[in-house]
């Protein structure tokens, strides 16, 4: 059996890879990515917890956290596209010239 | 079982670090698919299948096509990201320490409290249904709305005034 030790030990190791994608990357595309594995490590805390607790409010929350998701994702793509059709590139250092 | 779940972690925080050391944008996308099917497998060990669904239909199959469709809507096939030199490498010894240092800090209680004296429990679909759809309707409520705002924002980003 699995123990929960496991799970929690696995989450921060991908919450921790997940800053790390976010801080070194200068793309925009690869720090959403970043994002990602941050929310998907929190998601695993969750369900673990739940199943832990044998509470089915972790898959609620669940739930929840993935309609936030897919809602970021919208607006973090949409912001995307904005951003390279004024600057024809991801490299977020330009992104200072987004007001023009 | 437990032999699965340490394959289906080392399979997923072996294609993060890819991602971290990859120089294109498609295979780092199909590379984050590739861990995000291996967290479903991982809910489905821990007795959660119906996370374990969710994780494959929405995550897998909607969220990260969007991503793929945008990888080639911006045809950035010429523009890869640059790759690991030097400086970089420092940079990244010293994110990785501060980042050990968070894990540390978050485990040492973790392992205090859960030193695996109790084991996971299976949460039915079942059950989660009754309760979302008793006590936790609100949930519901505010994640459609929550979408319909996601949809009026992305109208107006992408509006171009002009075309009106």
């Amino acid at each position: 059996m699995i123990s929960a030790f496991y799970c929690f030990i696995l989450s921060a190791a991908m919450f921790s890879l997940g800053i790390l994608v976010f801080v070194i990357k200068k793309n925009f595309f690869l720090m959403l990515i970043g994002l990602e594995i941050m929310i998907n490590s929190c998601l695993l805390l969750f369900i673990s917890s739940g199943n832990y607790w044998n509470d089915a409010l972790g898959q609620i929350i669940y739930i929840f956290i993935i309609t936030i998701s897919a809602v970021e994702v919208c607006i973090n793509l949409s912001l995307l596209f904005k951003f390279y059709k004024i600057n024809n590139t991801l490299n977020v250092n330009s992104l200072s010239e987004l007001k023009k | 079982m437990k032999f699965m779940f340490f394959i289906s972690s080392f399979i997923l925080l072996a294609s993060i670090f890819f991602i971290i050391f990859g120089s294109n944008l498609l295979y780092s996308t199909l590379l984050l698919i590739v861990s995000f099917l291996s967290t479903s497998i991982i809910f489905f060990l821990l007795g959660s299948y119906l996370a374990g669904f969710l994780h494959v239909i929405i995550y897998s199959g909607a969220i990260l096509l969007l991503f793929v469709f945008v990888i080639m809507i911006i045809n950035s096939s010429s523009r890869f990201i640059s790759t690991i030199d030097v400086k970089n490498v420092v940079k990244i010894c010293i994110y990785f320490f501060i980042c050990i240092v968070f894990f540390l800090d978050i485990t040492y209680p973790m392992y205090k409290c859960f030193n695996g004296t109790k084991f996971f429990q299976l949460v039915s679909p079942d059950r989660v249904g009754i309760v979302l759809f008793s006590d936790y309707f609100f949930v519901i409520e505010l994640s459609a709305v929550l979408l319909l705002e996601a949809l009026i924002i992305t109208f107006y980003f992408n509006k171009d005034y002009k075309d009106f």
